[in-house]
């Protein structure tokens, strides 16, 4: 005893390197088993080599596995041979064995794990086999055979690769005084020797080396230690792993298919044992060290690709931070990828000149500062933006967060690139247009005030023959500006204007006829002697618009006419105002709808809380006049209309407005129930929102 | 319902729903390739998956099977983390190790579901966290020169939240 021998550590199965509580499981197993003596020790390891892949058994009392199961039977269908091997050692007169496999091509097998690399077939899986030290019974000695041992004699023999131990530090691990201080000292200072000879020993390895007569030997040495050095408390596990660890990481490339030999070549004698404990232990680790190392390239680029696939939920702040974190993550945050669209909302910028060198330095294409967090100091931060972004001319597309008209104009100036400008929450009340004609190559235009907005002339647009998409809302005086311009615009597809009050008459010819390209048309605010009729003239005529959006707008009497005309509108929009004839105002919607029912695939019905509160009270007054009365359709949303109520479900024509007039208080539910069944392709809905957020309303943010 | 067989690096093989395993666009770009007969008994072996993660995988597949495909992923559109299920977030409370595997599984196996579901749980891991808090979480030694760190925090002072 005492010559260097390679104890053989079970391999465990690749599922038990993840599932972490049965790790420590496995852990406190072993622990608890430094007591036995060693001829318990072999069905230990074995037990320890199946166990934990079997999550549901208990792992102290391993029960017995079935070994008659027929699906042990199933490999020598395909060519393995299993090997049973009796020995007995002059310590020990009890009979051990261990239990071989070998594969159709003669290769032989110890453990599952060795088994798995061999099972790349659909046919058998590691459960067929069965390292139980049982026979399967099967007599054919050329499936299933069994030996004596001719043991201890080729010890020396497979002992000398490995370097014969100094038994003096052997003595010095295993007793249990010294056991803790020692072990990491001479861990600490044979590492680096041991780490070069365990590489070259490896190299040197041959499968055949490992005879089980090696392993013989190995037992009795560890029978011994085994009593000496009784408990290893856990925290040696850890130092051994440290150690244990680099050395894999520094061999991992040679070792390839068994990096525990590794351990095992370099550690000797009595070490062996403790080894043994500890390697088991930390098998899983370690065995995930290897597995990670054979692909190192690919996971390094599994790990970019995942922290480039996390870092895109990252906000613009959390993206900065995460590049704090070490060299590559520096690196991945700056990826232009994740730069391309900046949106700073709930940000706070403390320097537009910082903000516009990392939009620079990473090619953004898209900011986005709508409700950015702005400093309480006011409109004095926006000359520094004004002045910082004119040097990012990446820029593409900017959508403005409050800010005063100045800061559109300016950009006009410094950024001239932009194919997108989003200013829909213009603070000022007058914006002054006549720089825009510098954008070359925008096509969408959007500008809005929070409150009124005078422009006092929109002919510099006339230039923008790019322009594709143009919103131009809550301005005020629009009727007064000369609107033949956009006539001009004629590659526009998408327009929005409002407030169309007080539009002259040939808008819908002159105008919105000359635009053959437009799809989408959006009209806010139409009352009084708004032209709506002449408008809707229009409209039915254009070839290309699928979708109209008619904001507070009032829908007077012949409007059910008009838009019924309209069977080129898909997707439509209304909003009506709810100032006085709110009655008819729903008939007129109600029965021009169901003109197109055929036509339309979407329509919204924009009610407003302030009509539905004014039924209610009026519904109230009712009951009070005449008590006896039904309430009509019980409590909800109601809104009044016109009888008699036009309905072409059921096959009903729409009646003209009888003599006297009445109305119909009409819940809402029934009001989509009778939608639904009369315009059994569209898709409805009823949308209930107060008079101001009317505006906010778009067909594209409901349906 | 036809099944399918998968079987784990580690050898151990799975019945699964043939729609189930399809959920995994290379297992379903896989089986139309070889046009499986569904009737044919098949064992598809995923190298790259052991069978805890695998058994994993198969648990949320299974349980959004019904699920209507992710939308693509659309450019003007905020990407956010706050809208992970209460089931997906038990789901995923498991060690890091774990977290990481079934990304790299959802990865290997084409399941967008999954692998936007699991990358939104470590962005959380990471939002709102100081660097070295970064580094604390997630075991990363700060490799930065100090002139380097130095330069890094500069570069990036003009933002920060609230």
């Amino acid at each position: 005893m005492g010559k260097g021998k390679r104890a053989r550590i079970p391999n465990k199965r690749y599922s038990d390197i993840v599932l972490s509580p049965n790790r420590r499981g496995f852990k406190a197993t072993f622990d608890n088993t430094t007591d036995l003596d060693g001829g318990s020790k072999s069905d230990l390891l074995e037990n320890a080599s199946s166990g934990p892949s079997l999550p549901k058994r208990n792992r102290n009392s391993f029960p017995k596995e079935n070994i008659q199961d027929p699906k042990y039977f199933k490999p020598f269908k395909f060519g393995w041979r299993r090997e049973l091997v009796w020995r007995s050692t002059p310590s020990d007169t009890r009979k051990k064995g261990s239990i071989y496999y070998y594969t159709p091509t003669g290769k032989k097998v110890r453990t599952f794990r060795e088994l798995s690399d061999h099972l790349t077939g659909k046919n058998l899986t590691l459960d067929n086999f069965s390292f139980s030290k049982e026979l399967l019974g099967i007599d054919d000695p050329l499936k299933e055979l069994s030996r004596e041992s001719n043991c201890d004699k080729s010890d020396s023999g497979s002992g000398s690769e490995s370097p014969p131990p100094s038994s003096k530090k052997a003595k010095k691990v295993v007793s249990p005084k010294s056991y803790d201080s020692d072990t990491s000292k001479s861990d600490a200072k044979s590492s680096t020797s041991n780490r070069r000879r365990a590489a070259s020993s490896i190299l040197n390895q041959t499968s055949e080396q490992s005879e089980p007569e090696a392993e013989t030997s190995t037992r009795k040495g560890g029978k011994m230690s085994l009593r000496k050095g009784r408990a290893p408390p856990a925290k040696k596990s850890r130092l051994a792993k440290n150690e244990e660890a680099n050395e894999i990481e520094t061999s991992a490339s040679a070792v390839r298919s068994s990096p525990r030999k590794t351990r095992t070549s370099q550690r000797s004698g009595n070490l062996k044992v403790t080894s043994i404990t500890n390697t088991n232990a930390n098998g899983p680790d370690e065995k995930h060290e290897a597995k990670f190392m054979e692909n190192y390239m690919q996971n390094i680029s599994f790990g970019y690709n995942t922290l480039l696939h996390v870092f895109q939920y990252l906000k613009v702040q959390d993206l900065l931070r995460a590049g704090c974190v070490c060299s590559m993550w520096r690196d991945i945050a700056g990826s232009p990828m994740l730069w391309r669209t900046i949106r700073m909302k709930n940000s706070q910028v403390h320097s537009f000149v910082g903000l516009a060198n990392a939009l620079k330095k990473h090619g953004t294409v898209h900011l986005d500062l709508r409700k950015m967090l702005l400093p309480s100091t006011g409109d004095d931060i926006w000359p520094e933006f004004s002045k910082a972004i004119t040097g990012v001319d990446t820029l593409r597309k900017i959508e403005l967060c409050r800010c005063p008209a100045s800061v559109v104009e300016e950009l006009t100036k410094s950024n001239p690139h932009l194919e997108v400008i989003n200013a829909v929450t213009i603070k000022c009340e007058s914006l002054n247009l006549d720089s825009f004609n510098a954008l070359k190559c925008v096509k969408e235009l959007r500008l809005k005030s929070t409150c009124g907005l005078s422009i006092k002339s929109i002919d510099s647009l006339r230039e923008l023959k790019t322009l594709k998409i143009l919103s131009l809302t809550s301005v005020t005086d629009l009727h007064k500006l000369d609107l033949s311009v956009l006539a001009e615009l004629v590659n526009l597809e998408w327009l929005d204007l409002g407030e169309c009050t007080d539009f002259p008459k040939n808008f819908g010819s002159d105008i919105l006829l000359k635009l053959n390209r437009l799809e989408k048309l959006r009209l806010e605010k139409g009352q009084g002697s708004c032209h709506t009729f002449e408008i809707l003239e229009a409209v039915k005529d254009m070839e290309r618009l699928e979708q109209l959006e008619l904001v507070n707008f009032d829908v007077k009497t012949g409007f059910d006419k008009a838009i019924g005309l309209c069977t080129n509108i898909k997707k439509l929009m209304i909003i009506p105002t709810y100032i006085s004839q709110s009655a008819t105002t729903n008939n007129m919607v109600l029965s021009g709808v169901l003109q197109l029912h055929e036509s339309l695939s979407h329509f919204v019905w924009g009610v407003t809380l302030e009509l539905l509160r004014v039924t209610e009270l009026f519904v109230d007054q009712c009951e009070d006049s005449n008590k006896n009365e039904k309430k009509p359709g019980g409590n909800g949303d109601c809104i009044p209309v016109l009888k008699p109520v036009p309905d072409i479900s059921n096959g009903r024509s729409i009646q003209a407005a009888s003599n006297p007039p009445q109305v119909e208080i009409l819940p809402l539910p029934n009001l989509q129930k009778l939608l639904l069944n009369s315009l059994p392709t569209t898709r409805v809905k009823i949308l209930k929102i107060p008079f101001h957020a009317t505006w906010r309303q778009t067909l594209s943010d409901t349906v | 319902m036809p099944k399918i067989k998968l079987q784990s690096s580690d050898g151990e093989t799975f019945d699964v729903d043939v729609e189930i395993a399809k959920c995994s666009v290379t297992i379903k770009t896989m089986l139309e390739d070889l046009g499986m007969d569904d009737e044919e008994e098949e064992v598809v072996p995923l190298p790259n998956v052991n069978s805890a993660i695998l058994r994993k995988v198969l648990q949320w597949a299974t349980f959004h099977k019904d699920d209507p495909p992710p939308p693509e992923d659309d450019e003007n559109k905020e990407k956010r983390t706050d809208d992970i299920s209460s089931w997906d977030a038990d789901f995923l409370k498991v060690d890091q190790g774990t977290l990481f595997e079934l990304i790299l599984a959802a990865n290997y196996l084409d399941i967008k579901g999954l692998l936007d579901v699991t990358c939104k749980t470590v962005a959380n891991m990471i939002k709102g966290k100081a660097p070295e808090e970064i580094r604390k979480t997630f075991n990363i030694k700060n490799d930065f020169t100090a002139s380097e760190e130095d330069q890094v925090r500069k570069e990036n002072e003009w933002c920060e939240e609230k």
